[in-house]
């Protein structure tokens, strides 16, 4: 059983990290080895990195990835953990209703919002403006994180709130005094969570954005790719460099993540 | 003096009513305007006979609901979505509950691979995209090399091209790039669950396989019953990985219903009969939603 | 307790940090939004704003048509025209969006059945002015600006043309002691002698794609089945030379790599240059990259016109990409016309369309004949192979526009159904003359 575990979990690494293992490697390779499949490079190379760096704008579509990103985090977190905590923790008319609205965003498939979201966006002036990514990134982050909300709000004894009532402490008081210290890894998580909702983004990214000046890392990456020549050269470097920021920002803040969504999440 | 006792009182209390709208109110205006609102838009299309996006079509009533209840293709489509839920529902299961299984424990490294493994989920589908076509190529991925020097294949796949196999190929992806995900949640549940449980039945003599059934399949039953609910919506709208991968062929076996939506719009320019076609779906799921909502509910 | 203030706290620097570093990007980006949304932004300062879509994402292109354009804008102070590289995913989706809101560009590139579909909207302008004085100056070859001209009026200027021909390892043919093929059968013959155990006859692309879209054509051209469609939309699909078009094509994918219905326009000159596949049929991109991809002297790359069935003429697909001129405001109009004036002197031209020698053709008499073009490093080296495809494209020639112009060709190209009639052959084993039934109803289908 115990040896069994330990071929399985082997198992489950090599399916989880072969592929960037593969095409990390990949990215060091010359031309012209490329398309061997060595494990190991027989000459290592940054030419790809190199011509990308310099070719593509990919500095400033990091920039722009990491402003939308931050962005989307930030509003989702100030709205959703208002809500949810009316939601979960308050007794008022509406309250299934807007707990339900709010979910059902999930059930309507995104690209077909594209052109009604472009012509609402262009009827505010946010087209080519990452504002744009970061009103509708939030809207599709909150719904989910709205909901991994409650598991947080749950696991805090109703007395709390009660007690606090009687001492005379205001609801809001109650909230950010009481409340938002207790559910601490809840915000932590959503956060996380919503940045990763809009790190990942492209459907729209790619049609409310017109200007190089304004491309996000997605849309950047798709563009690499190109439709009339093959250069998987640029296409491992690429996205190795998608995913390199992902990574550095998750190993300090993964930790957080998952213990957030682990101790909280529903119960 | 009393008199204005009173009235602050009923200040304080017309707030005190006021504060879960307050609260609440931010985050559903916002939704409203950049969910309902657009879709009220689709809604309008959907009885006009719009073709290409940002022509103005002619009002039509039902005729695009009729052209949609009749179209081969999409009955076609909602078949290859059924078998896509499924599939990924089945595999990332199995997956992410064998890993939460596994990791479900104090040690080190367990802790540790709680937070790597979910590497997959956070990159961009685009990107997943990109790896598995490169490790899946039909001419030189590696894969391929693999299977030819092992002599276990005498001809290269072509995995991704292949009208049999394609759907369960990007089934397998996806899911690559979902499962950590779950796993991390359903490992939520996990620990969630008194450890006095597996004590008393271990007292009792059960053995693994009882004690996964008797105890810790029920005691997860909020998170399986909501990551059913969620999960499925999730896979149903999946649309980028497929288009990115098959674009929906070879031959429309992987055309799922949010692909032949895109096509229907984007490619036959008939923006109209797509629209009628998102809100005849979105009607589906609704009341997916709402059967199993009532049917699948924990009881307590 | 105590712990969990300790995270709180953490958790609030770290939250501050956050809105540091986007104070930070956002000072930095503000800019940029303005200069990007201000579409209408003509006359500040005296000068007048032209933004210019171009659908050519490959880094070296963007980067060579911003140069030529640069170049344009330093030597006029008042105009400033401004590219902006878009995706032909997005063109259906987005522009008219974008079009209709008053987002759209002033000028944008296109291809002849995009013409037709933008034309809808209304907004295209008629060009006959410019064009009627570019053309006694440079001269704009026939088959891309036919495609441009109906309804007596000029709705886009041809820019640069792309024509297929079929590409060759010159050195393989030799080593089985063959020569180029002229006729079906030769290719078919050629193919199969050139098929071996390592390496493929030829590479196709079959993905329901553009790019199979286009390869099928120029069979079709060869075939002597070119008129899909007329100028009054009627289909002319079924018909036996399409039939006979199709067998040929699924026959050559027999010695194609077995992923072809995974291909577009990149793997088939992958598997080329990498000496994969000895043929290929295709445009001229594979020129320049052939010595460094191939490592194999230039020699090696040999091209002939696509060879022609019996009955058949002689031909290939000719996309004559243009542009259109989206805006009415008469100083842009004027902008533009100085900006056309500068951008078809030979001179600029030639280092506009070189961004990919070989592949993008001259489009003017005056750009054809002269030096400036002819010195590009790859398209001197391969003078011959150049005017092989410049006089392909003389008879070039593209569906919806070969019996007049169709209005509806873009609801075949649209959802490539050419392409899915080769799909219904290959992975729903129907027969040629079942497929191609099932296309012409799909096409009658998509008009309707």
């Amino acid at each position: 059983m115990k040896l069994f575990k330990w071929i399985y979990g082997i198992a489950l690494v090599l399916l989880i990290a072969f592929p960037f293992y593969w095409v990390a490697i990949s990215s060091f390779k010359l031309p012209d080895q490329i398309l061997q499949a060595d494990f190991w490079p027989k000459e290592w190379t940054l030419q790809h990195y190199n011509e990308l760096i310099n070719a593509t704008p990919y500095l400033t579509n990091l920039r722009n990835s990491l402003f939308v990103s931050f962005g989307t985090m930030i509003i989702t977190t100030a709205l959703v953990v208002p809500a949810s905590y009316a939601i979960y923790r308050m007794e008022f008319k509406g309250r299934k209703f807007f707990y339900y609205l709010i979910l059902a965003t999930f059930i309507f498939p995104t690209m077909l919002l594209l052109v009604p979201v472009y012509n609402l966006m262009s009827g505010v002036n946010l087209i080519d403006n990452l504002w744009s990514l970061i009103i509708i990134n939030v809207t599709f982050a909150a719904p989910f994180a709205t909901w991994l909300m409650s598991g947080f709000f749950k696991s805090i004894p109703p007395s709390l709130d009660e007690s606090a009532a009687v001492d005379g402490a205001g609801q809001l008081r109650i909230l950010f005094q009481i409340i938002l210290p207790l559910i601490a890894p809840g915000l932590a998580t959503i956060a996380v969570y919503s940045f990763v909702v809009s790190w990942t983004e492209f459907a729209f990214a790619s049609v409310l954005i017109s200007s190089e000046a304004n491309q996000v890392l997605t849309v950047g990456m798709n563009q690499i790719m190109g439709q009339y020549t093959v250069r998987w050269g640029w296409t491992t470097a690429g996205g190795m460099l998608t995913v390199i920021p992902v990574l550095i920002f998750f190993g300090i803040v993964g930790k957080y993540f998952v213990r957030g969504l682990t101790e909280g999440s529903i119960k | 003096m009393v008199a204005k006792q009173t009235r602050v009182r009923k200040k304080k209390n017309r707030i005190r009513k006021a504060m879960p709208y307050l609260l609440v109110g931010p985050l559903v205006i916002w939704i409203l305007l950049t969910v309902f609102l657009p879709l009220s838009s689709v809604i309008r299309e959907s009885f006009y006979s719009t073709g290409f996006v940002g022509t103005q079509g002619d009002f039509v009533g039902f005729e695009n609901y009729m052209n949609v209840f009749g179209s081969a293709a999409y009955w076609g489509a909602w078949q290859k979505s059924l078998l896509w839920v499924v599939g990924n529902m089945v595999v990332q299961t199995i997956l992410a509950f064998s890993v939460a299984l596994l990791l479900n424990n104090n040690r080190k490294i367990s802790q540790m691979a709680r937070t790597w493994m979910i590497i997959p989920w956070v990159i961009p589908t685009i990107v997943v995209a990109i790896f598995w076509q490169w490790i899946l190529n039909g001419s030189y991925g590696v894969l391929n090399d693999v299977l030819l020097s092992l002599n276990i294949i005498g001809e290269p796949l072509n995995l991704l091209g292949d009208s049999t196999w394609s759907l369960f190929v990007i089934i397998f992806i996806n899911s690559w790039h979902w499962f950590p995900f779950l796993a991390v949640i359903l490992l939520a549940g996990l620990s969630g669950i008194p450890k006095e449980l597996y004590e008393a039945s271990a007292m009792d003599g059960a053995n693994k396989w009882q004690e996964f059934w008797k105890i810790t399949l029920p005691s997860l039953q909020h998170t399986t019953f909501a990551l059913g609910l969620v999960g499925t919506l999730w896979m149903f709208n999946i649309f980028d990985l497929i288009h990115s991968l098959t674009e929906g062929g070879p031959a429309g076996t992987t055309t799922t219903v949010p692909v032949l939506i895109y096509q229907e719009a984007f490619e036959s320019y008939n923006l109209g009969n797509a629209s009628a076609m998102s809100v005849v779906t979105a009607l589906f799921l609704i009341m997916f939603a709402v059967l199993f909502v009532r049917f699948a509910a924990p009881k307590d | 307790m105590k712990n969990k203030r300790n995270r709180f706290v953490w958790l609030s620097g770290f939250m501050l940090l956050l809105v540091l570093v986007i104070a930070g990007c956002s000072g930095d980006n503000t800019g940029g939004d303005e200069d990007g949304g201000d579409n209408s932004g003509d006359s500040e300062g005296g000068v007048t704003e032209v933004t210019l879509w171009h659908m050519e994402e490959p880094p070296q292109r963007v980067e060579r048509f911003n140069q030529v354009i640069q170049q344009f804008n330093e030597e006029h102070d008042d105009i400033e025209v401004k590219p902006q590289v878009q995706s032909w995913d997005d063109a259906y989706s987005q522009f008219p969006a974008a079009i209709q809101a008053g987002n759209g560009p002033d000028l944008l590139f296109t291809l002849p059945d995009y013409t037709t579909l933008i034309q809808d909207l209304g907004v295209v302008q008629p060009m006959d002015e410019i064009y009627e004085s570019l053309n006694e100056e440079h001269g704009f070859t026939e088959s891309a600006i036919t495609p441009y001209q109906y309804d007596d009026t000029t709705w886009a200027l041809p820019i640069f043309g792309m024509v297929q021909a079929l590409w060759y390892r010159a050195d393989f043919l030799e080593e089985e002691g063959l020569e180029a093929p002229q006729t079906w059968e030769e290719l078919t013959a050629a193919v199969q002698a050139l098929d071996t155990e390592d390496r493929n006859g030829i590479a196709l692309p079959a993905s329901k794609s553009l790019a199979t879209d286009q390869v099928l054509y120029t069979f079709m051209i060869t075939a002597g089945a070119k008129d899909i469609i007329d100028g009054d939309n009627n289909i002319n699909f079924n018909q036996p030379a399409t039939v006979k078009a199709y067998e040929m094509y699924a026959e050559l994918l027999e010695y194609s790599p077995n992923d072809s219905n995974t291909y577009t326009w990149g793997e088939p000159q992958a598997q080329f240059n990498s000496g994969n596949a000895a043929m290929a049929i295709e445009k001229g991109q594979y020129l320049a990259p052939f010595e460094e991809e191939s490592g194999r002297p230039a020699e090696d790359l040999g091209v002939v016109p696509m060879p022609v069935a019996e009955g058949g003429e002689e031909g290939s697909i000719y996309y004559s990409n243009g542009i259109m001129m989206l805006t009415e405001d008469e100083q842009k109009q004027e902008a533009i016309k100085t900006f056309f004036d500068y951008l078809y002197t030979p001179e600029n031209y030639a280092e506009f369309i070189n961004a990919e020698p070989g592949l993008f053709l001259p489009v003017t008499e005056s750009a054809m004949e002269s030096d400036a073009y002819w010195s590009n490093e790859v398209v001197s080296q391969y003078e011959e192979e150049v005017r092989t495809l410049m006089d392909i494209a003389e008879n070039g020639a593209l569906f919806g526009f070969t019996d007049g112009v169709s209005s509806e060709v873009g609801q075949i190209s649209g959802p490539n159904i050419l392409a899915d009639t080769l799909g219904q052959m290959i992975s729903n084993g129907m027969s040629a003359e079942e497929a191609v039934e099932w296309g012409q109803q799909q096409m009658e289908a998509a008009i309707e």
